[in-house]
């Protein structure tokens, strides 16, 4: 698979977030900063990524801060629900 | 555009949608997180219009969350504690307090900290500490949660502790029927210790930030509103009633992981078919990776599915 490498760090960089939501369980301040954390992570890997394999463009990089806003605002939310 | 055609053009990449389903362009998905935030804020307002009607049907008793709390420390050689009749009023004023001027804090709004309850009942104590918890099913969930937190596990199997009030009360707190369980843990003056008689420093309390006692005088007892509280000289444990007379029709907490589960399993659902079909076709646009937002968003929904309700503090 090509950019193995790439997905191989992303992986790494969301298992950590994901161990680390889960250590925190019911300290929702801290989730919440977790998963904050999580989608900036996400976005700039995603710049990086693109930036290696010169094929970086602003299109891309709405692309992936919008994904990371739309999955982060729905955790956010739901955490502050209790 | 017909029911098929408008499905396809949502899910399905062709040159209709630019050769990416319509769901996963930026605008549509702006649209989504516009319509979630929306949803959430109607589902606020049904809250403050109609806050029977939404709420956390739970039920935890002290006696077992005392059981549980014992069991915990007798696994760790510790000595079990007992009830505190004057410890279990300052835990029933606490949660009436924490009603009556809607928050979820250790310290009150106006600065009330925890151990003016414990002043306020005549308690003197060497040690003193709180757990609060919310919204959990039942006692064994709530112990397990404070087990799970480093600060809140500390309190519980803290040695120097020798006596415990709990109280377990139901009320509405920011619109929302919610079941509240205070731990007030102590060690009276009276009781004969090695080391001279202090206060254990904030670290070994729960996220407390002062144990300098406020003055009683900040809020008056009688100004706490819809609060019950256990007769004096009674041990038995302080259980409230509280406002509840019928559970709650649904919990707002599992409304929204429903509708959140919805919205990412559904864009997952489409980065999958995308990518397949992107692959298959050979298609080849400018855009993000789709396997990385499949890893991104699935490590998300998964969270998600493990958020139980429930908070502890």
């Amino acid at each position: 698979m090509k950019d193995l490498k790439h997905y191989l760090f992303l992986m790494a960089i969301l298992s950590i977030g994901f161990g680390l939501f889960w250590i925190f369980n019911f300290n929702r301040q801290i989730q919440m900063w977790i998963t904050v954390g999580l989608g900036v992570a996400y976005v700039l890997w995603g710049i990086m990524h693109h930036a290696i394999k010169k094929e970086l463009h602003w299109r891309i990089v709405w692309e992936y801060f919008l994904v990371a806003i739309f999955a982060c605002v729905i955790i956010i939310f739901l955490l502050a629900r209790t | 555009m017909d029911l098929l055609g408008w499905v396809r053009h949502l899910f399905v990449p062709h040159h209709s949608n630019n050769c990416k389903a319509r769901i996963l362009h930026p605008s549509v998905l702006s649209l989504l997180v516009a319509l979630y935030l929306f949803g959430q804020f109607v589902l606020n307002f049904f809250l403050l219009v109609s806050p029977s009607v939404l709420g956390f049907a739970s039920n935890i008793t002290p006696e077992r969350v005392l059981e549980v709390t014992n069991q915990k420390r007798a696994e760790n050689g510790l000595a079990p504690l007992t009830i505190n009749s004057k410890l279990n009023e300052a835990a029933q004023r606490k949660a009436g307090d924490m009603f009556a001027f809607n928050y979820w804090s250790h310290v009150s709004p106006s600065g009330r900290s925890p151990w003016s309850f414990f002043q306020e009942v005549g308690y003197k104590y060497l040690y003193a500490g709180e757990n609060l918890a919310r919204d959990f099913m039942n006692s064994e969930s709530v112990v397990e949660a404070w087990m799970n937190s480093p600060t809140h596990r500390d309190n519980i199997l803290n040695p120097n502790y020798k006596e415990i009030g709990l109280s377990v009360v139901n009320g509405t707190l920011n619109g929302v029927e919610t079941t509240l369980v205070v731990q007030m843990f102590g060690t009276p003056t009276s009781t004969p210790v090695a080391k001279k008689p202090t206060v254990l420093p904030p670290t070994t309390m729960a996220n407390v930030p002062s144990l300098k006692p406020t003055p009683t005088a900040t809020i008056s007892p009688s100004t706490l509103a819809k609060e019950e509280r256990a007769p004096l000289g009674r041990v038995a444990l302080a259980q409230a009633k509280g406002e509840v007379s019928s559970p709650p029709l649904f919990s707002p907490f599992l409304l929204t992981k429903t509708i959140a589960i919805f919205l990412l399993g559904l864009i997952l659902g489409a980065l999958a078919l995308d990518a397949v079909l992107v692959c298959q076709r050979k298609i080849i646009r400018l855009s993000g990776k789709n396997v990385a937002h499949l890893i991104f968003i699935g490590t998300l929904l998964l969270a998600i599915i493990l958020t139980t309700p429930g908070a502890v503090l």
